[in-house]
């Protein structure tokens, strides 16, 4: 007598892989199973479909719905999800498509993807909006949004990203898609995330506070990473002058 | 209905209210339209797209259900922890007239299925299910309502109609019942069963709440009907015509208009509302024997 669990598991085969063999064997057999099953398949595949598609929606744009739909149904099948929490779900979806071949002559899809992922997890900050972590500098402190994160990419992500969302073709088209790093600032601020590109030397101070060091690290970093330029110029433009800092003194 | 249903059902008018969705809140936040009251899904709150806040905003001026499609009540294993303390921290939050789930099972192992999965109606489920249940209204610290659910297969395994089961899970951990008009003729057109004799055999004192939506009709090849419950267009007629039977055998219930598919504009919704609140102050005024009494 099958169990419970012996029931799920092959439910679940069923829903996974539509393999249906050891599922059939335990449905009515007034209720033809294949079809029956596939029922509760096509809701599942629908559901995280779509759960994708709000979450990609520049990559589901580039590569169109059906090409997409396609798309996802593999990813399902190979990253089913692990929790009913599904705005989590679509954290591998990136990476997944940095090895899918059908996609691999659109080499910075997969950087358009990393970028809605981060745009994503900003926006579930939600809740903590307007809550800083605190750096002190030495004579002052330093508070970062704790929603922000630092994505480097090694296409114009960014770029693609905001001509395919704002439906503007011409930007697109002017597009040059060859490689090319970039170092993007995203953070959610009141009802929605900003995403802000960063030079080297600022990207590299911020890298190196949520890393975890101190002002000093951070600014020598800066200055590491573009030797040329006097780094607290640049800092103080693109770092303590953008929303997600707040500069206050350490003492009342 | 139970003392402790009673109770936490209190908040909840027995009117009609809509199920809300991400593309209303803004609607609804700025003009606050005149409707009942509100359910939403707990899952789009605990760590989704939509601010707590905006749903803390509603909840000022409306009464809200939280209905949870993420408990998996039915699986073999407990209630995925960490989902029951995020659920749990939202009530806390929203203070919720009720919380309510699905007769139903999503996960298996580590994996979550995205479906509401039918159950074998066995003694075996039965033990688990009421286990399940027992833990969630433990961390809640109150009692859930269980809805029916859509089915399109049913097992071979199964001893008992889905009836009776709901039936002794409710009488086993004193959970109410949220019955869904819309499921039960689904499943009773799938499975070319009589709604009537469910709706007779549900403990009438534990129903606390019905849900109303619309579903579609589809061939299988062998040119079977079936209808599948994907809330995407106005309660059907017969769905109508047997929530007038659920009214004359439970009472008037807070009763919820849901709409998860190809959402229309909100005005459509509360068209759908404007028609359940008709039946419910029909009854009320005509055919409830408490009326006649008066």
């Amino acid at each position: 007598m099958p169990t419970l669990r012996d029931y799920q598991h092959a439910v679940a085969e069923a829903m996974s892989t539509g393999n249906t063999r050891i599922a059939a064997v335990l449905i009515n057999n007034r209720n033809p199973p294949t079809e029956r099953l596939q029922i509760h398949r096509n809701t599942m595949l629908s559901a995280l479909t779509n759960t994708l598609v709000l979450t990609f929606p520049a990559v589901h744009a580039l590569v169109g719905p059906t090409f997409f739909s396609q798309t996802a149904r593999t990813f399902v099948q190979n990253k089913p999800p692990r929790t009913a929490l599904l705005s989590r779900y679509g954290a591998d979806f990136p990476d997944f498509l940095a090895t899918y071949e059908p996609v691999r002559a659109l080499p910075y899809l997969t950087e358009v993807a990393r970028l809605e992922w981060t745009v994503e997890c900003a926006a579930q900050s939600a809740h903590d909006a307007g809550t800083y972590v605190n750096i002190d500098l030495g004579g002052t402190f330093l508070s970062l949004a704790t929603s922000l994160a630092l994505l480097e990419t090694r296409y114009p992500a960014e770029a693609i990203w905001r001509a395919v969302l704002n439906e503007d073709d011409e930007a697109l088209g002017r597009i040059d898609t060859a490689p090319s790093s970039t170092s993007l600032a995203v953070w959610h601020e009141r009802d929605c995330v900003i995403v802000q590109p960063l030079n080297a030397g600022p990207a590299a101070f911020v890298r190196k506070l949520l890393e975890g060091g101190d002002g000093e690290a951070a600014i020598c970093a800066a200055a590491l990473a573009d030797p040329h330029e006097d780094p607290i110029p640049a800092i103080t433009k693109e770092v303590l002058m953008a929303t997600f800092a707040m500069l206050t003194p350490s003492t009342p | 209905m139970p003392d402790r249903l009673h109770a936490a059902a209190a908040s909840i008018p027995a009117m009609a209210g809509i199920g809300l969705r991400f593309p209303h809140h803004r609607h609804v936040v700025d003009t606050r339209p005149t409707v009942a009251w509100f359910e939403v899904h707990a899952e789009n709150y605990m760590s989704g797209r939509a601010p707590l806040s905006c749903l803390e905003s509603i909840r000022r001026d409306y009464s809200i259900s939280l209905h949870s499609v993420g408990l998996s009540l039915g699986s073999a294993d407990p209630p995925d922890a960490e989902h029951l303390a995020k659920l749990s921290s939202l009530a806390a939050r929203v203070q919720p007239g009720l919380v309510s789930d699905h007769l139903s099972w999503s996960r298996v192992a580590e994996f979550y299925l995205a479906d509401l999965l039918p159950l074998p109606y066995t003694e075996e489920a039965l033990a688990v299910v009421a286990e399940n249940i027992e833990r969630v209204q433990v961390a809640l610290g109150r009692t859930i309502l269980v809805e029916n659910p859509s089915t399109y297969l049913t097992y071979a395994a199964s001893v008992m109609d889905e009836f009776e089961f709901l039936a002794e899970i409710s009488r086993r951990t004193g959970c109410g019942i949220l019955c869904d008009i819309n499921n039960l003729y689904v499943s009773a057109s799938n499975h070319a069963t009589d709604p009537l004799r469910y709706l007779d055999a549900l403990p009438a004192p534990s129903v606390a709440e019905m849900h109303l939506a619309g579903h579609a009709v589809r061939q299988l090849d062998d040119g079977t009907e079936i209808r599948i419950d994907d809330h995407g267009s106005t309660v059907a007629p017969a769905v109508w015509d047997l929530y007038g039977t659920a009214l004359s055998r439970f009472g008037t219930l807070p009763t919820l208009i849901e709409w998860d598919t190809d959402i229309p504009a909100f005005s459509v919704l509360e068209s759908e509302a404007a028609c359940a609140q008709r039946m419910l102050d029909q009854y009320y005024y005509v055919g409830s024997p408490d009326a006649h009494a008066a």
